[in-house]
C-alpha cells in the first residue's frame, strides 16, 4: 500500500486464462521490470472461468516495480463475433458483409460492456456497439 | 507463438478515437497481439493526451514495412510516427530475473529472490531475507522500504512484538522477524497483499505462529490483542494516515516505538504540524525524497543521512 508512485501504465488484450510469457506481454512487461511469471500466474487464475474471450487488462507499475491490474469486459469486437458466430470481420467492411446483429443482440452487448464504454446511457452505447459492427462488416437490423 | 527467431513489431502513436478502429484493422490483418502505452514516467502521458500510443506483434514473415505506413494512410491516420523494429525473440523470465538479483538492504541484511540463492555476491555473514517481488508493494527497492529496515535494525531489540500496518509484501514485519523479533504480525487491506506476504515466510520457512498476516485496516489499532506491540510501523501514505487519524493518535500516544513512511518530501511540513498539533514527539529522517517519523524510547545514535532541518 505504501508510496505508490506509478511510473508506468499498460493496457493488453490476452485470451482468458492464457498468458504466457511471449509478446506481448513479455515486450510489454519485461522493460518495465515487472515480475511477468507472477503477472501470467495471477492474470491465468483470474481469467479462467471465462476461457474463450479476450480480456482487455490494464497493469499499473509501482516505482519499486511491484504492480496491480484490473481486467475488464471483452473488446466489442470479441462480444460481437461471439454473438454471431462469427470467425473473423470483414476485409472491405463497406462492400461484404459478414453477418448481421439483431436489436436484441445489439443491447445485450452494450449492456455487458458499458461499464468500460464513454457513455452517458444504454442508447449512446448501443451506437458505439453499432459502429463497430459497421467496421467489421456486421450489419445491425432496425 | 511459433519458432522463429524474431518477430515484427510495429508501433504508432494514433488519435484516441481511432484507436479502436486500428487495432481492429491490425488485428483482422494478421497481428499475433499488441499492447497500449498509457503513462510511462518521463516519457509520455497519454492518458491526458489526445493520442495513444499502440504497440503490435506480426510474425516474421508479415511484410511489415510495406504494410504499416500503408495501413494508416488508408485510416486515414497521419504515419510519421510509426515505427517498425524486427525484434529478437527473448527469455522474457530470465531477462527478468536478471534485472532483479540479490541487494543490500543493511549492511548485515539481503533482500535474496528465490532464483538468486547462489549468488556469490551475498555476504557469508549476511541474513537473507528471502522475497518474491510481485503484486504487494515492497519489492525492497523503494527507499521508504529500507528506511524502515534501517530503523528496524537500530531499534529493535531481541524478542520485541512488532505490528506492521500495511504490510504489503511482508518486507517490514519479514526483515523484523530476521533481526530478531518475536510475535510479529502484519496487516493489509488488500487480500492479494495478505497471501503473498504469507507465501513470502514460507520462504523463509516462518509458520503462522511464527509470523501472523492477516487482511484488515486502522480498525485493528483499537483491537487490544495488538495494542501491546513494542514496535508499530506504517508505511503507507499521508492521506491514509489522515484518513484514520483518530485510531493512529490512540496508538502512537501509546506505542514505545513507532515509525511512519511513505511521506514524500514536500509532505513533510504538512505532515510533521499533523503530528505537533496532536501532540505527538518525534524524529524524522529523509532518503532519496522520502520520510520517516519515528518515535523510540531510548535515544540512540541517529540511522541513515542526516539532513539539516
Amino acid at each position: 500500500m505504501a508510496a505508490k508512485k506509478v511510473i508506468t501504465q499498460i493496457k493488453l488484450q490476452i485470451p482468458a486464462g492464457k498468458a504466457t510469457p511471449a509478446p506481448p506481454v513479455g515486450t510489454a512487461l519485461g522493460p518495465q521490470g515487472v515480475n511477468i511469471p507472477e503477472f501470467c500466474k495471477q492474470f491465468n487464475a483470474r481469467t479462467q472461468a471465462q476461457a474463450g474471450s479476450i480480456i482487455p487488462v490494464v497493469i499499473t507499475v509501482f516505482s519499486d516495480r511491484s504492480f496491480t491490474f484490473i481486467t475488464k469486459v471483452p473488446p466489442v469486437s470479441d462480444l460481437i463475433k461471439k454473438a454471431i458466430k462469427l470467425d473473423k470481420g470483414s476485409a472491405i467492411p463497406h462492400k461484404e458483409k459478414v453477418g448481421n446483429l439483431s436489436q436484441a443482440e445489439l443491447e445485450s452487448i452494450a449492456k455487458t460492456k458499458f461499464p468500460d464504454l464513454n457513455a452517458n446511457d444504454i442508447d449512446a452505447a448501443k451506437k458505439i456497439v453499432a459502429g463497430t459492427a459497421r467496421s467489421m462488416g456486421v450489419t445491425v437490423s432496425e | 507463438m511459433n519458432s522463429s527467431k524474431s518477430f515484427w513489431q510495429i508501433s504508432a502513436k494514433v488519435p484516441k478515437e481511432s484507436a479502436s478502429l486500428v487495432e481492429h484493422f491490425f488485428l483482422e490483418a494478421g497481428a499475433e497481439g499488441f499492447y497500449e502505452l498509457l503513462y510511462q514516467e518521463g516519457v509520455t502521458d497519454n492518458l491526458n493526451e489526445d493520442n495513444t500510443t499502440l504497440f503490435f506483434f506480426f510474425p516474421e514473415a508479415f511484410p511489415a514495412r510495406a504494410f504499416a505506413p500503408m495501413a494508416l494512410a488508408a485510416l486515414g491516420i497521419d504515419s510519421n510516427t510509426v515505427v517498425v523494429e524486427r525484434i529478437g525473440f527473448s527469455d522474457y523470465i530470465k531477462a527478468f530475473e536478471d534485472s532483479f538479483r540479490s541487494f543490500e538492504l543493511t549492511p548485515t541484511l539481503w533482500l535474496v529472490p528465490p532464483w538468486d540463492e547462489d549468488n556469490l555476491q551475498i555476504p557469508q555473514t549476511a541474513r537473507r531475507l528471502r522475497l518474491r517481488p510481485g503484486l504487494a508493494f515492497g519489492t525492497g527497492k523503494h527507499p521508504t522500504s529500507r528506511l524502515m529496515i534501517s530503523f528496524l535494525e537500530q531499534n529493535l531489540l531481541p524478542g520485541n512484538s512488532v505490528f506492521d500496518l500495511g504490510c504489503g509484501s511482508g518486507i517490514l514485519a519479514l526483515s523484523a522477524k530476521l533481526l530478531g523479533a518475536g510475535k510479529t504480525l502484519g496487516v493489509d487491506v488488500e487480500q492479494i497483499s495478505v497471501d503473498s506476504a504469507t507465501e513470502n515466510a514460507e520462504l523463509n520457512q516462518w509458520s503462522t505462529t511464527d509470523i501472523q498476516f492477516l487482511q484488515g485496516d486502522f480498525s485493528f489499532l483499537n483491537d487490544e490483542r495488538y495494542f501491546t506491540a513494542d514496535i508499530f510501523l506504517a508505511n503507507i501514505l499521508p492521506q491514509i494516515f489522515r484518513q484514520n487519524l483518530v485510531h493512529l493518535l490512540v496508538y502512537l500516544r501509546s506505542a514505545k516505538i513507532w515509525a511512519l513512511s511513505g511521506i514524500a518530501d514536500h509532505q513533510q511540513q504538512s505532515f510533521a504540524e499533523l503530528l505537533t498539533d496532536n501532540g505527538i514527539n518525534f524524529e524524522w529522517e529523509l532518503k532519496e525524497e522520502w520520510l520517516i517519523f519515528y518515535s523510540r524510547e531510548a535515544k540512540r545514535p541517529a540511522i541513515g543521512e542526516r539532513f539539516s532541518e
